[in-house]
């Protein structure tokens, strides 16, 4: 068909210009087709209920178009209809508005008259100008609009357009429509008009406001259907005070005191969108992990809120709540408000009165009775007694804060057991410098005050505590200042030793061990007759050379050697409860006020080290220094089980977390 | 016509139904060595060289009116690369499909080419230093270790197959509009959520693009016969009929379903398109090619006036066919 002399290739070219010439045709023919298709005119159908408009079909301007538009399109036709500017601005309409979903329908379709005829009186016969009014919606609009709804969630609206177009009164006619959705046949999109809305309220308030509508009926929530899950009776005005300007939030109260980092916080930081989560029943372990098990989910019922995260100064009133927390504020928050405990004050809580009860039920042996008139048992029987209600340390922050009071009357007598070069280094500002291996020589007790509280420390808190038991024993008023320099300076080069790092982990059971086998008491044999005098020279020899603590690492060694003839009797001085929920494997449980008990003393073997532990480190100090003055071969375990376990439960305390960071002095000291 | 949806809508869904539909009947050619059977095809196959070369540009071009009638597309282009990123969108699924397709269209044209005219093989083999002449066939094939039919029938594969996505996508991408216009969602089978437009345009698009490849081509190449025999009569009888069996249930359905897609059917049938419909596509597009492969079918035989006038009126029945779809939309009732 092509000529012979194309090539090939030119058939490519045919093709594509065929494709072109299709749309050509297309695009001519299409015009030519329409023009003499026969377009239903829109007319309304009549005696139907519910009253439904037939579709309509579009209404083409220009040649061939309805009557309304070649006049209502064209300035110049209704300029000579009559009509004058205000007119015209009212009356013209744009070309393109009757491709709008509504515009299509064709005017006679909501406005009536005659849209055959060119006629001015005629076309407009019947005229409806506005079928949006109330009066008229229900005819002209609610026929396809029949399911209008009242509330419009995803714009945050309501509508209450039953109560617009049926319920208002005779005088207040005044809510068409086209108010709020705009002229949508002139070429303004319904959808749009909805956007508009949405975005901006001057519109509705300035209508309602010239209306003079009722202020009680402007509430927020007439119109806009609140975004946050909140109760019926919380209105929007309760939190926001602009009424104008959604987005810029004032508000007018909150019910919770924003203080501190609370006060910098977005909304939404806490009550999260979309629906503001918990405004009511909001608690702190919301957003705050709470890091322990016991106590309220509402954090400030304990705490007050200025510096809760500070364990050692929680804020609690525990004074006024619990008379007897004078004699445990040195005990960690977990150490009384361990798993499962209820929160009871009774004494027997914590202090079953039948210790040794509940540790050997059945098997209780009866201990070698103690003969009171011996050394042995005048310096034990002394000993209970002043463990009994002796509070053996003082934290940090609390020794701070009775040395900056600006009162030097209540300054406690401070005593640093460090090494004369290492207190040299620095020390607490006022502190003397007595090593604790000296601690009961009579020249070092003959410049401490018998007058005055006497505060111990030393590097971790062990030696520290080696000294201030001695000195309790010895009838002083002393407490030792818990985790020692590691907890009072950040200062590495004056700490100068490996401070608290982290636990190693090992494991630890909870099945207890049962103190069956007894064993001799020791023999003290100082020529002394009273029990101080007799701890005091026991003293000066067993602290000459004695091994305070043993680490984690090599007890765990030890345990674990596959030797078990070399294994310590482990001791643990922890309370009984706390033994019960965990322990090193194969530890007995002596508390450790009640380790220099002679029915206890009994248990404990002669042949054999012992290795006590406690929580830090301090307890068990004390119950070491006691059985070393009492003749044992005993050591206790640096650190205690927050050496040993990484099981917060099993520590049931707080461990250490970092030094306080507080000021040291180098001046030496010399006690008058 | 509609606001929103015009001519341009209905020009580009046609383009890319004819260019997909005219590549897939060359990918057809290709894959079933009809294109190399030199009785049909003595020296140039008129389906595979207009079908592999018209196919690129075409379904470019609609890209690029659709990319027109994207008006934030034209004032904000920096915006069109956020299309390939909805992934839950037809839109997206549509722009990687084209994105494809399109390169791949103009390499298979080049390579049809390249088989047709030797001295465009050579000028390309020339300037790349892996192509060899093929001891097979003399061709010489860019590749060292494909002969060029070999590259040939991979591409055409695999644009083939792109082919009848491109042509059933043209369907989604209107249908994906959803419950706004009832009439482009009517389900094929009454209450199944599988639309009938894209099973009507990928059926239209083969049509189509038989009729500019088979009928319109084929019958204006003048060398050499036709490559034509009764089995590509029984092809285009089969397209035709169930193009207008799709299309009278698409109608049906939408008067079952009701509402605005029934209003849609009415106009189509008795309204404002009717002689769109009657004339333009019952007529042009069903009754004269049906009647004019009956006849050559009967015949047995290469006749060219009705390979040129099914051709025809095949082409422009499709293009009024997207026209009649887009022109009888009607929103759903508010």
């Amino acid at each position: 068909m092509l000529p012979s002399k194309w090539p090939s290739w030119t058939l490519i070219l045919v093709a594509l210009g065929l494709t072109l010439l299709t749309v050509g045709v297309g695009l001519v023919l299409e015009p030519a087709v329409q023009a003499i298709t026969p377009q239903a005119h829109p007319t309304r159908q009549v005696g139907s209920f519910p009253p439904r408009l037939p579709y309509a079909a579009p209404v083409v301007t220009g040649p061939g178009a309805g009557a309304c538009a070649s006049c209502h399109t064209s300035e110049v036709s209704l300029r000579g209809a009559g009509a004058d500017a205000s007119a015209l601005e009212r009356l013209l309409l744009d070309e393109d508005s009757s491709l709008t979903l509504h515009g299509r329908l064709g005017c006679v379709t909501c406005h009536d008259g005659n849209g055959t005829t060119t006629d001015i009186a005629a076309a407009h016969e019947n005229l409806v100008a506005d079928p949006s009014h109330p009066r008229q919606a229900g005819t002209y609009c609610v026929p396809c609009h029949h399911d209008l709804a009242s509330e419009y969630p995803e714009d945050h609206l309501r509508a209450p357009h039953r109560r617009i177009l049926w319920g208002i009164k005779e005088d207040q006619e005044v809510c068409t429509c086209a108010n709020c959705h705009g002229p949508v046949a002139h070429g303004v999109d319904y959808l749009a008009s909805h956007q508009i809305l949405s975005a901006s309220m001057d519109y509705c308030v300035g209508c309602h406001e010239e209306q003079e509508v009722p202020t009680e009926r402007l509430k927020c929530s007439g119109c806009h259907i609140g975004p946050h899950d909140v109760s019926a009776a919380m209105d929007c005005e309760t939190c926001h005070t602009s009424v104008q300007v959604w987005g810029k939030v004032e508000l007018a109260v909150h019910p919770m005191k924003l203080n501190n980092g609370h006060a910098n916080l977005e909304c939404f930081e806490c009550h999260l969108k979309p629906n503001f989560r918990n405004l009511s029943g909001f608690s702190c372990s919301d957003c705050h992990p709470k890091p322990h098990e016991f106590g309220s989910e509402d954090c400030v019922q304990c705490h007050d809120g200025a510096d809760w995260m500070e364990i050692d100064h929680t804020g609690i009133a525990h004074e006024e709540m619990w008379e007897p927390y004078r004699y445990h504020d040195h005990v960690a928050c977990a150490g009384c408000h361990f798993a499962g405990y209820d929160l009871s004050t009774e004494c027997s809580s914590c202090h079953p009165p039948e210790v040794e009860a509940s540790r050997a039920p059945e098997l209780e042996p009866t201990p070698p009775p103690a003969t009171s008139g011996d050394e042995m048992g005048a310096l034990a029987n002394h000993i209970t007694g002043r463990l009994a209600g002796w509070r053996p340390t003082i934290s940090v922050e609390a020794l701070y804060e009775n040395l900056n009071d600006g009162d030097a009357a209540n300054d406690p007598f401070i005593i640093s057991v460090r090494s004369r070069e290492h207190y040299e280094l620095g020390h607490i500002p006022g502190a003397y410098n007595i090593p604790w291996r000296r601690i009961a020589d009579p020249e070092a007790l003959s410049a401490l005050p018998r007058d005055q509280q006497i505060v111990t420390y030393c590097y971790t808190g062990h030696t520290g505590q080696v000294a201030a038991t001695v000195l309790n024993i010895l009838g002083y008023d002393v407490v030792n200042l818990k985790f020692g320099m590691m907890g009072w300076t950040d200062d590495a080069d004056v700490l100068v030793t490996e401070p608290f790092a982290a636990a190693a982990g090992y494991p630890v059971e909870a099945e207890a061990n049962e103190l069956i086998e007894t064993y001799k008491l020791p023999t003290l044999d100082t020529g002394e007759s009273d029990a101080v005098s007799i701890a005091q020279v026991r003293a000066q020899a067993f602290l000459a050379d004695w091994a305070p603590t043993i680490s984690a690492d090599a007890l765990f060694e030890n345990l674990n050697d596959g030797d078990t003839a070399n294994d310590p009797f482990v001791l643990s001085v922890r309370s009984p409860e706390h033994y019960a929920i965990g322990h090193a494997a194969g530890a007995y449980n002596i508390p450790w006020r009640e380790v220099a008990d002679v029915d206890n003393l009994a248990y404990l073997p002669t042949d054999t080290e012992i290795v006590d532990y406690c929580y830090t480190g301090h307890t068990g100090q004390v119950a070491a220094t006691v059985l070393g003055l009492l003749g044992y071969d005993v050591t206790n375990l640096k650190f205690g089980m927050m050496g040993w376990t990484d099981d917060a439960d099993v520590l049931a305390i707080e461990p250490f977390v970092a030094p306080a960071g507080y000021p040291v002095e180098t001046e030496v000291n010399r006690p008058e | 016509m509609h606001a929103q949806w015009g001519w341009l809508a209905a020009i580009y869904l046609f383009l890319g139904g004819l260019g997909s539909g005219a590549l897939a009947y060359a990918a057809l050619f290709e894959l079933t060595g009809r294109r190399y059977e030199m009785d049909r095809c003595p020296e140039v196959c008129p389906v595979t060289l207009v079908g592999s070369t018209v196919s690129g540009p075409i379904v470019a071009a609609g890209v690029v009116l659709l990319i027109f009638e994207l008006g934030a597309g034209l004032r904000e282009p920096w915006r069109i690369p956020l299309m390939y990123t909805h992934a839950s969108s037809a839109m997206t699924w549509g722009v990687w499909l084209l994105t494809i397709f399109i390169p791949l269209a103009f390499l298979y044209g080049g390579l049809e080419l390249m088989h047709v005219y030797p001295s465009l093989n050579a000028w390309v083999v020339e300037r790349l230093p892996w192509g060899v002449v093929d001891p097979r066939d003399g061709t010489y094939s860019p590749l060292r270790e494909l002969s060029l039919r070999r590259i040939k029938r991979i591409v055409a594969a695999v644009g083939g197959v792109l082919a009848l996505a491109v042509a059933t996508y043209t369907g989604i991408l209107i249908s994906a509009v959803g419950p706004a216009i009832p009439f482009w969602s009517t389900p094929l089978v009454p209450f199944l959520p599988l639309p009938t437009l894209p099973v009507l345009f990928l059926i239209s698009a083969l049509s189509t693009g038989e009729a500019l490849t088979v009928d319109l081509a084929a019958t204006l190449l003048t060398r050499g016969q036709a490559p034509r025999g009764r089995r590509e009569h029984f092809i285009h009888l089969g397209l035709i009929t169930g193009e207008a069996v799709v299309l009278g249930q698409l109608l049906a359905h939408a008067f079952l379903e009701g509402g605005a897609a029934a209003q849609s059917a009415r106009d189509i049938l008795i309204g404002a398109h009717s002689i769109v419909f009657w004339v333009l596509i019952m007529v042009l597009g069903f009754v004269i090619p049906f009647i004019g492969h009956v006849y050559a079918a009967g015949r047995g035989r290469h006749q060219p006036i009705t390979g040129l006038s099914s051709g025809a009126s095949l082409v422009l029945s499709g293009l009024f066919l997207r026209y009649l779809v887009i022109a009888s939309a009607i929103h759903a009732f508010l």
